[in-house]
């Protein structure tokens, strides 16, 4: 990549007051470059390796194709949606909300309409001088999508923000964003959905930043379903203030039943409590097949007393896919009382298939309780013997303890529209009808 | 203070009772380490020409590598060339039996509590005593001689069983595994050497105390353990060093081999001093622990109750490479004032049908941070391994942390893994359901320190358990709150 070359010709969504914050940016991403494995946080992901050399980051091709088209009319009728081609906005296949005290917008948009808002808060929750990937995000962000929920405003529909990938280029390396801040009191469910629509190899980071303000409330669920042949840097970084909460569910299937499953996913997820009695909820489903990859890690930073959290991950890997796990609960030295769990589990069905799981503690404060239990195995030779015992082909029994195995982290999907269309989502992709 | 703040202080802060020193004339080797320190340490100990080339290979590796830097632990920069790589107590004639020993020693000894008239007539524990570099002497060593067992220190096996050493010293722990390890590999001093021939059960505990003495000096001691097979051996290591400010280096390495159907019981109780209240002084302890499981059926158990040291940083590990091996470790690791330990285990299994459980249980207390660091390796060859881990964390007080680092990579589909860890401090309904069957705050909370350490003592030798037990209330002497 050449990073500077670049760097002059993207175009962006910045305006030129903010050209300081990204040339930050970029003297970090400079300094960071590529992680290789010999970085701790990147020890079980050969992202080095994967990454092509030569991507390019101002690619600004946004055709609409027939594949795009299709889809689109094949999904359930949303609401709200807005939709992205390579990281370009479309209105024309956008339904942009009109509420009072809601404000929908691109970043683009967004920069030169509500600089003040988008200014205060943008580039303040991703460190982009030690994460290497929001580094380069910050610098290049082409545009994304920008939400702002004003005190005491209930959003009841959920909103879909839609990333598509129909590249014909394929060294281009889409930056997005998204910011969503929510004032006190208000509360907002969305999605980020991420397709690779396209039939060759995309590569794509995308950055998320949310501020749940006192008493807010967001449910996220980030949706990679279809993401095979893709190399996807997925970041979402949350604050939480006082009495706040946060739930986030990210849900990776390396492959539709169709796919080549040739994927590497990479998903860091925190959430930072830092007001008092603040929430968080993180939740994962995963599952990889054939070469796929997928690493997900997870932060959550107790800064504040009082404040609880959960975590739980579940993966199914089969074929040669490789899973990765890596949860983090931080207790700093001022929050006592603190109630944090973490619970991974990850189901082995193939000899092929491999995990590295290194759920982590790291405590300074006294007055607290946290756990984590971690799991790794195969499905339990009781059950599926009494399934087959009462006819049922090995291979249905696989099916449907695996459903059962994976159901529960739906369950805990908080907005009522995605959870169903998650839960037809696994039927399919296990192929059970009922 | 609270009435609770002052008991946890009581139990918590007792005072290091081995701080002493012996007054017994010493050599040393010139301050500093280059390739003249080796050949001066190998001449000394009139080692084959062999063991200085081994030496060397692992000097040499050592100039190359650089001091790892992704430990959960701060210390400023060690200065090498600043430590006396060897220091002995001067030996005037030969010793034939204990009444040949140095008094000083001798009186070390019975500071130390090492209770040899005793054992003897209890006919418990054969001793091996090195002070600094050279170990004083070996107890009992007539009555193993019988039943084929060697038992002595190792610059002695490198003279007198040199074929076994040659074929087994670096096997499980190579000259350039590590930085310390190769350290030790080039300047290593003494240790102790333990063969057990085949079908033999080792009728006694085998023992090493070790002891720093000298001022400046590092200490580098090396044990190696063969089980053949069918054969078994208990092995105990305590450790003590005097009271001083400035902080002392002590890096050993330790490698255990079990046979088919052999198994190694290895247990340590570790009280180096620790430093002062105010995190002055200390040793550092960075030790490489590491136990093959090479035959079929085999075992290897450690067991560690870790108290001392201003820093522990050490994983004893477990290799599975033996159809339906089993490893296990048993930790307790409490550091208090300004200690810090960083340690745990690495369990590869490699073997069909193996086994490994981990328990592990950390207390930290004062301004301390205590890091449990683990490793769960299923490689693709090990069909149906187990691994069961369980890290407990307990905190008393506010300014200490209380870290959990495990590794679990598993490649292989028939394996089951489990890992549980928890954090908290002593509940207070705990507390409150002793209170209110008459025990006081300060009973209380070392009983329930004590049963939350009850899975690991409970594997430990019996007048060990009794040693470690009391260790524990000494070192969380103040701090209970």
């Amino acid at each position: 990549m050449e990073v500077q070359k670049e760097f002059e010709l993207a175009e962006t969504a910045f305006t030129k007051e903010s050209l300081p914050l990204r040339k930050n940016a970029l003297e970090a991403f400079e300094k960071l470059g590529i992680p290789s494995m010999r970085h701790e946080e990147w020890k079980y992901t050969n992202i080095k390796a994967k990454l092509k050399q030569q991507l390019s980051l101002t690619t600004t091709d946004s055709q609409v194709n027939a594949a795009v088209k299709n889809y689109i009319a094949s999904l359930p009728p949303y609401a709200f949606r807005l939709t992205f081609l390579n990281g370009v906005f479309h209105p024309e296949l956008s339904i942009v909300p009109d509420l009072k005290g809601v404000t929908v917008c691109s970043l683009k948009e967004a920069f030169a309409h509500h600089t003040t808002l988008v200014e205060k808060h943008f580039g303040k929750l991703v460190n982009y001088s030690e994460e290497h990937f929001a580094a380069l995000n910050t610098a290049f962000v082409t545009d994304g999508a920008f939400i702002h929920v004003q005190r005491n405003v209930i959003v009841n529909e959920p909103i879909y923000i839609q990333y598509f990938f129909t590249a014909t280029d394929a060294n281009a390396f889409t930056q997005t964003r998204n910011l969503v801040i929510l004032e006190e009191g208000a509360s907002l469910q969305f999605a980020e959905d991420f397709r690779n629509a396209s039939n060759i190899n995309v590569q794509y980071n995308h950055v998320a930043e949310v501020y749940v303000g006192k008493n807010a409330k967001v449910d996220v669920a980030k949706l990679q379903l279809e993401v095979s042949n893709a190399i996807g840097i997925h970041t979402l970084e949350s604050s939480v203030e006082r009495d706040g909460r946060f739930s986030a569910a990210t849900i990776t299937f390396s492959s539709p039943n169709t796919g080549t499953g040739n994927a590497l996913i990479r998903n860091n997820v925190t959430a930072r409590l830092v007001g008092e009695n603040a929430h968080a909820d993180l939740n994962g489903l995963y599952f990889g097949k054939e070469t796929a990859h997928i690493d997900n890690h997870i932060l959550v930073d107790h800064v504040a007393p009082n404040c609880t959290s959960n975590q739980l991950y579940k993966g199914v890997l089969n074929g040669e896919a490789t899973g990765v796990f890596n949860g983090k609960i931080f207790v700093k030295p001022d929050a006592q009382k603190t109630n944090a769990f973490q619970s991974s589990k990850a189901l082995l069905l193939s000899n092929e298939a491999s995990i590295n799981s290194k759920p982590q503690l790291e405590i300074f404060a006294d007055d607290v309780k946290c756990s984590h239990g971690a799991a790794i195995g195969q499905l339990d030779e009781n059950a599926l013997f009494y399934l087959m015992a009462r006819g049922i082909t090995k291979e249905e029994a696989t099916q449907i303890l695996t459903y059962a195995f994976a159901h529960e982290v739906v369950d805990h999907v908080h907005s009522q529209p995605i959870r169903q269309f998650l839960c037809d989502k696994l039927k399919d992709e296990l192929q059970l009808n009922f | 203070m609270s009435d609770s703040d002052k008991i946890i202080d009581e139990v918590v802060g007792n005072d290091y009772k081995y701080g002493f020193v012996t007054n017994i004339e010493q050599e040393f080797a010139e301050k500093g380490l280059t390739e003249n320190t080796v050949r001066f340490i190998s001449a000394k100990k009139n080692e084959p020409e062999w063991m200085l080339e081994w030496r060397l290979k692992a000097f040499r590796a050592w100039e190359k590598m650089e001091e790892p830097t992704w430990q959960n632990v701060h210390f400023p920069k060690i200065n090498f060339q600043d430590i006396i790589y060897y220091a002995a107590p001067k030996k005037k004639k030969e010793i034939k039996s204990l009444d040949d020993v140095d008094p000083e020693i001798r009186a070390t000894y019975d500071k130390l509590g090492i209770p040899i008239q005793e054992q003897k007539l209890l006919a418990g524990v054969a001793v091996d005593y090195v002070m600094d570099s050279e170990s004083v002497i070996t107890t009992f060593r007539e009555s193993l001689k019988e039943k084929g067992i060697i038992f002595c220190s190792i610059s002695e096996a490198i003279r007198e069983h040199g074929t076994l050493v040659r074929k087994y010293l670096g096997s499980v722990v190579p000259q350039r595994d590590n930085y310390y390890a190769a350290l030790n590999s080039a300047v290593f001093s003494d240790g102790s050497f333990v063969y057990i021939p085949k079908g033999v059960r080792c009728p006694m505990e085998l023992s090493t105390y070790f002891r720093i003495n000298a001022e400046n000096t590092g200490q580098f001691e090396r044990t190696l353990i063969i089980a053949d097979e069918g054969s078994y051996v208990s092995y105990l290591e305590g450790c003590t060093a005097p009271m001083r400010d400035e902080n002392q280096l002590h890096a050993a390495v330790v490698e255990l081999i079990t046979h088919d159907n052999a198994e190694i019981k290895y247990s340590t109780v570790q009280n180096w001093y620790p430093g002062d209240k105010e995190g002055k002084g200390g040793i550092y302890n960075f030790v490489t622990k590491r136990g093959m499981c090479k035959g079929v059926n085999s075992k290897i158990s450690w067991t560690q109750v870790e108290t001392g040291s201003a820093i522990t940083w050490k994983y004893p590990s477990c290799i599975l490479k033996g159809d339906n091996s089993i490893g296990e470790f048993y930790s307790v690791a409490v550091t208090n004032n300004y200690q810090q330990a960083d340690t745990g285990t690495k369990m590869i299994h490699i073997g069909k049908n193996t086994r490994s459980r981990i328990v592990s249980k950390g207390i930290s207390a004062g301004k301390s941070q205590n890091s449990y660091r683990g490793l769960v390796q299923v490689h693709g060859t090990a069909d149906n391994a187990y691994n069961f881990s369980q890290c407990d964390s307990l905190l008393i007080g506010d300014k200490c942390g209380a870290h959990t680092f495990p590794y679990l990579e598993i490649k292989n589909n028939t394996g089951k893994v489990e890992h549980e860890a928890t954090t908290s401090k002593i509940g207070e309904d705990l507390l409150f359901y002793c209170n209110q069957r008459g025990l006081t705050d300060e009973e209380a909370v070392s009983m329930i320190i004590n049963g939350y350490c009850k899975e690991v003592f409970q594997h430990l030798p019996m007048e060990f358990a009794v040693e470690a037990q009391k260790l524990l209330s000494i070192s969380l002497e103040g701090s209970v709150g």
